[in-house]
């Protein structure tokens, strides 16, 4: 497509620098003179700039109404192959409008980025090369005139590179970060002036990235444009401001770029010659930007010559990298920030050339490091952007690319606190184990949580909840899931998990310290498996007892003899007990009799009239008050027939109770765990067995079971 | 609540009328109407960007210059601020419900397109009517001038408005059948004869006792009559659509007609009342007199005289107001 027509193809001609033939497609904007009708479009030629992609382009390169002309835009339109480069020319014309105001008339030139695959060209080039050429197409068919071919200077990198001075350095580096640059007190700079610091800005970046790169002598500051560079007199709000000829604030983002820049400043006839090499086309997101910063630092860096590639090897070894996360910590340690970011720019580069990929060996050292230096941990009084980024960092070079449960064990243990912004930082990393994603999800709460358990499947969860060391919030996230799942889908899936799990017993035992609590979301769960009414089979699978037969005859011979209230007397005399037994404190035993409506934990004798529901009303969920559904007259007949049954205190009766007892303490020994595990059971980390004062307290206020499912919702 | 920037509702409020209908010059002529005004309102920028777009803006009207065609939409963000209620009570309505005394503060961000995105199909279209949607309150400028010559009101009115009409009313709450905006109708260029004559012989002409220039000018009430009017006298007679298609597309109640004018009449130096034999305002530079050596080709305008704006924040008051109070009932109906 291009054809570079060096100056030895002209015999005789005086020393010219070489050119490169382009074919350029235009159109022009106006307003027809004389008329009352607005700028559209007048005349273009044939080809891809047709009315359509017009429109398009038009859009983009909002400038505003302008003040003072001629205005240069460059830009850009297309993508892939169709890629092309635009340069827009906007001038006075001698003409006006029938209400007697100026017409401004805009050429828009548009060049395939393929035509400069040979050579580069300039902006301004371009400019020479487009701002006199005749624009030629017959009335009668104005949008098929002729496309231009133009001889446009090869790109010269030493006069560009003689021109890169401070504040083109800083603007540069400044578009790898995410601002929309403004630059005011360049009033007394012309159009021409502007484009030619425009130019060299551009020069500083990778040519592919002018794919993506729009830029104009002038906006306005009142029109909602999307120019990513330019001179004005007002800025958006939103916009970073330069100051024309002072120093520039370049943002953390571009900080390394800067540095490098800097430091070649003695070779920038070279970087510019490199960086105007590489034509792949590049925009200016996060991984592009990243790509830029890795192929200026290649300059010096990379061999030029096949020979001692090994450089780049030495360049990349653990040693280095072990090396410079060091030296972070030394200039984290005395507040050098300005070394900090060269030095996090140098492991960005690495994790950009290793894409992320580390050995779990080298990853150990650097774990090393990253706690002996306290990366991590005093990286907290950093402000907001480098503290990110050095956490980035150094997330994604020692503990990425996927999280694991040691990695995150061994954050853990270097912190007293996990900060917010360090538990987000660590769910951009992979976390494909379910339970380090509910450890991070746990924890931070809030519109995060659903966006990282809803992919844990709930095998996934009941298995992250029974996994040790046991975490609070691991347990409590994975229940409060499981709770909304169960109650959702009602498959059965989460009882067969929960069955291989010995229903997460000793999990929620760990989770919460208090004995009633403990009861309640046991029970919760049991619901969400079960069904609010589940079948009597599904007792046997809650509590997998296997009775001997001597024992089951025993058993039915005393629920034979206890009638109906048979099952309240095992709770009151053996399981309550058995709780005692485990350690629970009266009052705890209390709370649970009382939850389970029992009048005493020891079957006694009492005067009042009592006030029992049968078991089977227990288990009504879906009642606000189970004591409000026994209907009113029934009420005497169960204190009548409790009165009956516990009449005749014989010695007879004491003695089977207590062989009932004996049997039934194999059931107790089910509940066992609670002792051994209720305070004792240490978590990950600090925060793993510490719970924060807010959720006890939500807990100790938290509604009633039967409000809480008339609510709709799992406490909390 | 008692942060004041939050308690200032912004409102946008769009400009609307075919190309040099008088758009950018009306909002040129908004701050120094303001000021000469004799009533509680002040115009401000919101920031100290908008304050000086809103400078060079007046600034350029009293060096009795014309605005520059608009080639983009433009966006101002200013701030109508009052005076506090203790001070005036005739702007007592929405104030008098509550005992606020602090000096009322309306936002405006003050949309400006170039009229030719009103025709449908040009590049900013997309833009615009978003901007549309956003707003609720729309300047209507009708340019009976130009409707005299060309008679293509209708052209910039219709596209634009059925594209909105079919966004908005579509949609499943949409149950009233009419656009929600309050609209001020603006007939602009008020100053020109010819509009002065139509006027004088429709007999709707008056004169404000209070005005020491003695000025005449045209009634809120008697605006519509004027409209239909001018309407007649349309080169296509498509205005008469014009009226039809506001009065169909928007409340009735939300409509209020105004007959106004940037630069208002002339007024000869040393002289104090307006002279009905010599008022033209609007001057028409030959080609030789342009101090632009490159003007052969077309006429320029310049103000003759001082610019003195009749009927120009009016529109935008009671717009900001009706706006104010719709959303003051809306909050206390929740
Ligand atoms: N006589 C008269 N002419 C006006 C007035 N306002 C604007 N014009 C004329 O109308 C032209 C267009 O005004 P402009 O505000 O740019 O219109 P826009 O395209 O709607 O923004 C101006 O250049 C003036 O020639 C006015 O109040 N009176
Ligand atoms: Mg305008």
């Amino acid at each position: 497509m291009s054809d570079p027509t060096p100056e030895s193809s002209e015999p005789g001609a005086v020393a010219r620098p070489a050119r490169v033939r382009l074919h350029v497609e235009w159109a022009v904007e106006g307003k027809v003179p004389g008329s009352s009708g607005g700028y559209g479009l007048l005349a273009c030629s044939r080809g891809g700039l047709t009315r359509k992609s017009f429109t398009d382009i038009r859009n983009r390169y909002v400038t505003g109404t302008p003040k003072e002309l001629p205005q240069i835009t460059i830009g850009w339109a297309g993508g892939r192959e169709h890629t092309r480069l635009l340069l827009i020319i906007r001038r006075w014309s001698d003409q006006t409008d029938q209400f007697g105001r100026k017409i401004a008339a805009t050429h828009y030139f548009s060049v395939p980025y393929g035509q400069l695959e040979e050579q580069r060209v300039s902006y301004e080039g371009l400019y020479h090369a487009l701002d006199d050429a005749d624009l030629v197409f017959d009335e009668a068919a104005p949008e098929r005139g002729d496309p231009l071919k133009i001889d446009v200077p090869v790109l010269d990198p030493a006069d560009l590179a003689g021109r890169v001075d401070d504040v083109a350095a800083g603007v540069a580096a400044t578009l790898l970060s995410e601002a929309q640059v403004c630059l005011v007190g360049g009033e007394s700079l012309t159009p021409l002036e502007r484009l030619r610091f425009l130019d060299v800005v551009a020069a500083l970046l990778p040519y592919g990235m002018r794919s993506r790169l729009s830029a104009s002598t002038w906006t306005s500051g009142t029109a909602d444009h999307d120019i990513r560079l330019s001179f004005t007199s007002t800025v958006p709000a939103a916009a970073h401001q330069v100051a024309w000829g002072s120093e520039v604030a370049v943002p953390q983002d571009g900080q390394a770029y800067y540095e490098k820049l800097v430091e070649y400043r003695d070779h920038l006839p070279e970087v510019v010659t490199l960086l105007a090499a590489d034509l792949e086309l590049r925009g200016f997101t996060p991984e592009a930007r990243r790509a830029a910063l890795v192929r200026l630092s290649r300059f010096g860096v990379t061999p030029q010559d096949p020979a001692d590639e090994g450089q780049v090897a030495v360049f990349h070894a653990p040693a280095a990298i072990e090396g410079a996360l060091r030296v972070c910590g030394d200039h984290l340690e005395s507040g050098d920030l300005t070394w900090l970011t060269r030095s996090m720019g140098y492991l960005e580069m690495v994790i950009a050339d290793r894409e992320g990929e580390f050995g779990p060996e080298e990853q150990a050292a650097y774990r090393e490091i990253v706690q002996a230096r306290r990366l991590l941990a005093g990286s907290a009084e950093l402000h907001g952007d480098l503290r990110d980024s050095l956490r980035g960092v150094v997330l994604r070079i020692a503990y990425g690319p996927v999280l694991t449960r040691e990695g995150l064990a061994h954050i853990a243990a270097q912190l007293e606190k996990m900060p917010i912004d360090l538990l987000s930082a660590l769910t951009r990393l992979e976390t494909p184990d379910p339970y380090v994603r509910l450890y991070l999800a746990g924890r931070l709460g809030g519109p995060r949580l659903p966006e990282l358990v809803r992919r844990l499947g709930v095998d996934d969860l009941v298995r992250a909840a029974a996994e040790k060391p046991y975490d609070r919030y691991v347990v409590e996230t994975a229940l409060d899931e499981l709770d909304q799942r169960g109650r959702r889908d009602q498959d059965g899936n989460l009882a067969a998990a929960l069955q291989e799990h010995g229903h997460l017993t000793e999990a929620i035992a760990f989770a919460y310290p208090r004995g009633e609590r403990r009861v309640r979301r046991l029970r919760e769960l049991l619901v969400a498996a079960y069904g609010p009414r589940p079948d009597r089979m599904a007792f046997a699978k809650i509590v997998p007892l296997s009775l001997q037969p001597e024992e089951a005859l025993l058993l039915a011979a005393a629920a034979g003899l206890f009638g109906p209230d048979w099952g309240e007397a095992f709770l009151s005399a053996s399981v309550l007990p058995a709780l005692r037994d485990a350690r629970y404190s009266g009052k705890d035993v209390d709370r649970i009799r009382r939850d389970l409506r029992i009048d005493r934990d020891v079957p006694v004798a009492t005067d009042e009239p009592a006030e029992v529901p049968h078991l089977r009303d227990r288990s009504v969920p879906s009642s606000p008050s189970p004591r409000r559904e026994v209907p009113l007259n029934e009420l005497p007949v169960a204190g009548t027939r409790r009165r009956s049954s516990k009449n005749p205190r014989s010695l007879e009766l004491w003695f089977w109770v207590l062989i009932l007892f004996g049997v039934l303490t194999m059931v107790a020994t089910l509940l066992v765990f609670f002792r051994t595990l209720s305070d004792t059971a240490s978590g990950m980390g600090p925060n793993g067995d510490g719970r924060e004062p807010v959720a006890t307290d939500i807990v100790t206020t938290g509604p009633a079971i039967g409000e809480v499912r008339s609510a709709g919702g799992p406490e909390r | 609540m008692s942060n004041p920037t939050f308690e200032r509702p912004e409102h946008s409020i769009a400009m609307w009328g075919a190309p040099g209908s008088g758009k950018t010059t009306m909002l040129a002529a908004l701050s120094l109407a303001l000021i000469e005004r004799d009533g509680p309102w002040k115009l401000v920028g919101a920031d100290a960007n908008a304050t000086s777009v809103l400078l060079e803006k007046s600034a350029a009207l009293d060096r009795q210059e014309f605005p520059l065609a608009t080639i983009d939409i433009e966006k101002f963000r200013w701030l109508l601020v009052g005076s506090s209620p203790q001070q005036d009570r005739r702007f007592g309505g929405w104030r008098g419900r509550s005992r606020d005394t602090r000096a009322p503060k309306i936002g405006l961000n003050m949309i400006d397109p170039p009229g030719q995105v009103y025709a449908g199909g040009a590049a900013q279209h997309a833009s615009l009517l978003q901007s549309l949607e956003e707003s609720r309150g729309i300047i209507y400028l009708f340019d009976p001038t130009q409707e005299y010559i060309a008679g293509d009101a209708f052209d910039y009115l219709h596209g634009a408005l059925l594209q909105l009409a079919s966004q908005m009313l579509a949609k499943e709450n949409e149950t009233s059948g009419r656009l929600p905006h309050y609209l001020a109708v603006c007939i602009t260029k008020f100053d020109d004869l010819r509009v002065l004559k139509t006027a004088t012989k429709l007999n709707v002409l008056t004169q404000d006792p209070s005005d020491p220039h003695e000025f005449p000018t045209v009634e809120d009430a008697d605006a519509p009559t004027l409209f239909r009017e001018l309407c007649e006298i349309s080169a296509r007679g498509s205005a008469r659509r014009v009226l039809n298609a506001l009065e169909r597309f928007f409340h009735k109640d939300r409509l209020k007609f105004f007959v106004t004018s940037s630069i208002g009449f002339y007024l000869k130096p040393g002289t104090a009342v307006f002279d009905p034999r010599d008022f033209q305002n609007m001057v028409r530079l030959s080609p030789e007199a342009g101090r632009d050596q490159d003007s052969e080709k077309g006429a320029q305008y310049r103000i003759r005289g001082q610019a003195r704006p009749i009927n120009v924040c009016e529109p935008v008051i009671w717009l900001a107001e009706r706006l104010l109070a719709e959303r003051q009932e809306a909050r206390s109906g929740r």
